[in-house]
């Protein structure tokens, strides 16, 4: 049903972007896989989804950059169908300190990169959308920018700025049918998440109604709900994927 | 936002609600759409969402309280689209006939996997200085006591499979308001607050509980409204338009999909963006 659509991932090398890239094509959509320095893991999710008859490549390209950036619409350009999907995914390294320790520069850096991304890829690719009048952009958010936990302030404070920027794209775009919305994960068992001690992931799970911590593939499936056709009239909305803990 | 006419007697709504079948191990999902036909509307949302469940695959059930015409109807056409319907009457306030139909549907098919908590309950449309507490209770008793006589009776069924779906219909006016519509925005909201409490409770057997919150949408409940002011509603919305029925129910069903696995306890406004909730 994403037939004759391009979908950009973000950071589709592994984790969260990986399930997403995968869940795309399995739905019909060609695959930009972008990544950073991954080329190996890219190529896998690329070779994973050819030989289940899929179309991808990947497309290395440092999202905090205008030029790679730039260099990456020019490439989706080039492919058969229009880009219509893009997914703002790719992980923005940030540190995990308490505030008192935390310097300004280790914090606006990471404030500075989720937007500087957010920002040159939304205008990247919306320019390229705008003349079809059609677009679906989902922005990875974070659980943390609603509720706190102690050193995770970087990380909480960009994705709720990241998750106000959804809404004033989804305000600006909306008029040249491109919708904005923005998936937010709990806990997920990524690669990411794997330093997570045994016991904090117990306590969560716990406190989870529905008894365990998230897989990639259910907020993969997150997206896929939001860039298909039934969700044309939803634009602005965040929308929590986390088993229900409050 | 989302306005609607008063409704005057129980024969001009018809509540609805729907149920998903699945076969296990089946490929094609079949669903059970307990469905509405609110105020006989041949464009509501329960109708629309019944159509589009019925084309994935599903068995639909269409429930009415007073117009079965409405509700042959909407049967007749999803069996004319090659899609499976049937319709039961009950009124989805009364515990005993919501446990009849949810017997009924247990011992035909076995099992029951998807609630939607449609059910467009009357409301007085006034301003709060001139209500009476009981006109303002009727709406808050209707819309909570079908939440909660449903709830109860689905979830031990869909219990048994560890899987269970159930979406409540929600409103934008339950977090922002507009004139008159205290009892409806104040029922919805509490009806948002209930969709979580069913989500933390529910969620250890497999049930997930979401709301899907229209706005504005154009339906036979809100053609009383003036064309420039619906105009207006369109001219302030980032999609440039009023919500047709289908948007609803196309978000409806998504919640009601696999895809939506782990998302539980959330509300998903569908206004075109008109207001980010």
């Amino acid at each position: 049903m994403l037939n004759g659509q391009l979908a950009l991932v973000t950071g589709g090398g592994r984790g969260i972007g990986r399930a997403t890239a995968l869940a795309l094509a399995s739905r019909g959509a060609a695959v930009a896989v972008n990544y950073l320095s991954d080329h190996r893991a890219a190529l896998e999710v690329v070779t994973l989804i050819e030989s289940g008859g899929g179309r991808a490549f990947a497309v290395q390209a440092d999202v905090r950059r205008e030029a790679d950036v730039q260099r990456m619409m020019e490439r989706l350009c080039t492919e058969e169908v229009p880009l219509s999907i893009v997914v703002n995914n790719a992980n923005i390294p940030f540190v995990l300190k308490p505030l008192p320790d935390l310097t300004w520069s280790e914090f606006s850096q990471k404030v500075t990169w989720e937007l500087e991304a957010a920002f040159l890829l939304t205008q990247g690719a919306c320019a390229i959308m705008k003349p079809r009048h059609y677009g679906r952009l989902v922005y990875i958010g974070a659980g943390l920018a609603h509720h706190a936990a102690p050193g995770w302030s970087a990380h909480g404070v960009a994705k709720a700025a990241l998750e106000q920027f959804a809404k004033y794209v989804a305000t600006e775009y909306g008029p040249w049918g491109i919708t904005a919305n923005v998936v937010i994960p709990g806990l997920v068992q990524t690669d990411a998440s794997a330093f997570q001690p045994q016991e904090y992931r117990q306590r969560v799970i716990e406190q989870t109604p529905l008894g365990r911590i998230a897989r990639t593939e259910d907020i993969a499936g997150a997206v896929l709900m939001l860039v298909g056709e039934d969700s044309a009239f939803i634009s602005g909305a965040s929308i929590p994927v986390n088993g229900g803990i409050i | 936002m989302r306005l609607h006419k008063v409704r005057r007697t129980q024969d001009h709504w018809g509540p609805g609600l729907g149920f998903q079948m699945r076969k296990p191990g089946g490929e094609r999902w079949r669903w059970h759409v307990y469905g509405a036909t609110r105020f006989g509307d041949r464009r509501g949302i329960g109708r629309a969402t019944a159509s589009l469940l019925a084309k994935q695959g599903a068995v639909v059930v269409i429930n009415f309280v007073a117009r079965q015409d409405a509700a042959e109807d909407a049967a007749r056409a999803i069996r004319a689209d090659g899609g499976q319907a049937v319709v039961m009457q009950g009124d989805v306030r009364s515990r005993e006939q919501v446990e009849d139909i949810i017997a009924k549907i247990d011992g035909r098919w076995g099992r029951l996997d998807i609630l939607i908590n449609n059910a467009g309950m009357p409301f007085v449309r006034k301003p709060l200085r001139d209500m009476a507490w009981a006109e303002f209770q009727q709406k808050l008793d209707d819309e909570m006591k079908a939440a909660f006589v449903l709830t109860q009776a689905v979830t031990p069924v869909m219990a048994r499979h560890h899987y269970g779906r159930i979406v409540y219909v929600g409103s934008g006016l339950s977090k922002h308001t507009a004139p008159d519509m205290a009892a409806h925005g104040t029922a919805k909201a509490a009806l948002t607050q209930f969709a979580r409490y069913v989500a933390a409770e529910y969620g250890p057997v497999g049930i997930t509980a979401n709301v899907v919150s229209p706005g504005m949408v154009h339906t036979e409940a809100t053609a009383f409204q003036p064309q420039n002011f619906l105009d207006r509603v369109a001219a302030m919305t980032p999609l440039g338009r009023i919500a047709e029925p289908d948007d609803v129910a196309r978000a409806i069903v998504m919640y009601a999909s696999r895809d939506s696995g782990f998302i539980t306890g959330t509300y998903i406004p569908v206004n075109g963006g008109s207001s980010m909730e």
